[in-house]
């Protein structure tokens, strides 16, 4: 069913089995998997099934960058606030996170998942569907397949990695008619949460409190809440849940907000000359590839040894390039077939580097509450993000090291164009609007506010649903690994409701 | 007799003293640099070496140094196996670090010191 919030009575009160707020890709995904279930679910959604001006306003808010002046637009255009959230805007890249992703690492502080790889797995071939991709072959070799099909470099430093291309599922346009045509859910649309209402003793959800931007009044109650409005406003909207716990829900050891990560992008960060076998190139271009294709990536040893972020480095085939770029390349080959013999018809070959790394999770890096308010008297978000310097450093190592792989096996060179003094210089680097951590899982309450099950610390029927459970977030995009995590928190929930939990 | 002892010695010295200088080692170094100095960017390359060589206060090596240095470690250096010993020393280079970095690329140090001898070659 479908309800327009802006024709709620005032201070009506809906209830219902679950309350999920935010319609993105996590809301949906558990909404649906509690179709024909025969418990009802609210599904809350700020905005409508279209992009609107005063809605997407509400995403307004100051990020300080860097030493960069603070900026509005990241905060306001790198999400969408409509049904499908920002869903209708990714690119439809499913990659899972590596195991290495989920391990502590010791020289990544603050690493380490209370759950592994093995938890989230039953979960893939059903997120597989939801995002419309092909099945995995063999999700062992998933995380790192160094196959020789694949390998343009075949070391034991260095492997592909695979990312699948979904068309990109647009998750509300696809899922709209099937919720809002099922009997057991309501679709509220134009619904805003104001606030999670906690009983007397702060420790359950009694009711969400909603308001439409026309002034309308409402509250939610249910035996279960999802939080699923994404990295930033999970963490806003638990920071400005208030009254009962004074620093916002989940909040008593000040973690929420903190450690933000997104997954910085350097399109530039390298030339690259090929002399080898350039079939192989082509697996590694995503614009010649429609279901899948490859990027490289150092092994589990390789990281440990040079303590590296994990990184992946695409390889974008250039056409046009500068004469110097050329003459470097006569070169190269010159040198490539005196070594090897090989026939001067071979290449070479040019390409761009493109490189994704993660950024460590660092407490400095943060959402907070601004002092400014949007249209429904709440303070906005307010972000702080600093690219970390074992970030930073990653990416020259990684590129010297790279550099120094591809000559040994494939007698390729690349020249450097990333400038550790000046990382994010206008079109060298571009943010991915990956938001993750800001209220991430952990075993204990003082170093995160969800358990390993996404459910807040000591809030017996709050959950949160998304990336901001991540601890790490590795360098794949993150809607994959939502989706199938969606998936999990759904069944421990229909499992919780079928033993009377609450 | 006497006469054709001293010419004899002669050519013998003249022999000598060419194979000292011209020897198939440093005639096969000598072809590698002859055809990089006709590659702009080898020359370029080399350019901008010797000025890092010079900045530092390291001396180019020469012809002479380049090839006894290959032949000493890899064996008897020819025209004929030049390019297997290049590979050798190459990824020897890799392996070690003897990486410089030129304009932004990645080269060894071999690689380096005969594009400099190339752009003093062009040079001339």
């Amino acid at each position: 069913m479908l309800i327009d919030c802006r024709e709620l009575n005032n201070n009506q009160l809906i209830s219902c089995d679950l309350c999920i707020v935010g319609a993105g890709a996590a809301g949906i995904t558990v909404a649906r998997s509690f179709l024909t279930s025969g418990y009802t679910v609210c599904l809350m959604e700020s905005g409508r099934f279209k992009p609107g001006r005063e809605t997407q306003g509400l995403y307004k808010g100051w990020t300080e960058f860097n030493d960069e002046p603070k900026s509005d637009a990241y905060l306001h255009g790198s999400r969408l606030r409509y049904f499908g959230g920002s869903t209708n805007h990714w690119a439809g890249l499913c990659r899972i996170l590596d195991p290495i992703d989920f391990r502590k690492r010791d020289w990544v502080e603050h690493s380490g998942w209370p759950i592994d790889e093995s938890d989230i797995k039953p979960y893939y071939t059903k997120a597989a569907e939801i995002v419309e991709i092909e099945p995995f072959k063999d999700y062992d070799n998933e995380a790192t397949d160094c196959s020789d099909d694949r390998a343009v470099i075949d070391s034991d430093s260095i492997c592909s990695k695979i990312f699948h291309i979904s068309t990109p599922t647009r998750f509300g346009r696809k899922y709209r008619k099937e919720l809002v045509d099922a009997d057991n859910v309501n679709v509220c649309i134009n619904a805003n949460v104001l606030r999670i209402s906690l009983n007397e003793n702060g420790d359950s959800v009694e009711h969400v409190t909603c308001g439409t931007l026309t002034g309308i009044r409402f509250n939610v109650a249910a035996k279960y809440f999802i939080l699923s409005t994404g990295g930033i406003e999970n963490a806003r909207i638990l920071l400005l849940s208030n009254k009962i716990q004074k620093n916002g829900i989940g909040n008593s050891h000040d973690q929420v907000g903190r450690y933000f990560m997104e997954h910085p992008q350097y399109p530039h960060a390298a030339n690259i000359v090929f002399t080898g076998n350039s079939e192989k190139l082509s697996k590694y271009d995503r614009s010649k590839n429609t279901k899948s294709f490859a990027v490289l990536g150092f092994t589990d040893q390789m990281q440990q040894k040079n303590r590296l972020l994990n990184t992946a480095i695409q390889i974008v085939t250039s056409q046009k390039n500068s004469r110097k770029v050329l003459d470097a390349g006569d070169v190269i080959r010159f040198f490539d077939i005196l070594r090897t013999g090989r026939s001067s018809n071979e290449g070479p070959y040019f390409a761009q580097m493109l490189m994704i790394s993660e950024l460590n999770p660092d407490p400095n890096n943060r959402v907070f509450l601004d002092d400014e308010v949007d249209r429904l008297g709440l303070r906005r978000a307010r972000l702080k993000l600093r690219l970390t310097k074992q970030h930073i450093s990653t990416i020259t190592k990684s590129i010297r090291l790279f550099a120094t792989e591809l000559a040994k096996e494939s007698n390729g060179r690349l020249r450097i164009d990333f400038r550790e003094d000046d990382p994010t210089r206008r079109g060298y680097y571009f943010p991915a609007n990956h938001h993750a951590g800001t209220t991430r899982m952990s075993e204990s309450p003082k170093y995160g506010v969800v358990d390993s099950d996404c459910k807040i610390h000591g809030i017996s029927n709050l959950f949160v649903a998304g990336s901001s459970v991540f601890p790490t977030a590795g360098f794949a995009n993150p809607t994959f690994t939502i989706v199938a995590l969606a998936l999990r928190l759904s069944d421990h929930i229909r499992l919780n409701i079928e033993r009377g939990l609450t | 007799m006497r006469s054709i002892l001293v010419v004899g010695g002669a050519i013998a010295g003249i022999f000598l003293y060419r194979s000292t200088v011209q020897g198939p080692a440093e005639l096969a170094v000598s072809e590698i640099v002859s055809k990089l100095a006709e590659l702009p960017g080898a020359v370029r390359f080399g350019e901008k070496f010797r000025e890092e060589l010079k900045k530092n206060d390291h001396p180019m090596k020469s012809l002479r140094s380049i090839s006894s240095f290959l032949a000493d470690v890899h064996g008897d250096l020819r025209p004929d196996n030049i390019g297997d010993i290049l590979e050798q020393q190459i990824q020897i280079e890799l392996r070690t670090n003897q990486v410089h970095v030129i304009d932004g690329w990645y080269l060894t140090r071999t690689e380096l010191d005969l594009c400099a001898l190339a752009s003093v070659a062009r040079k001339a």
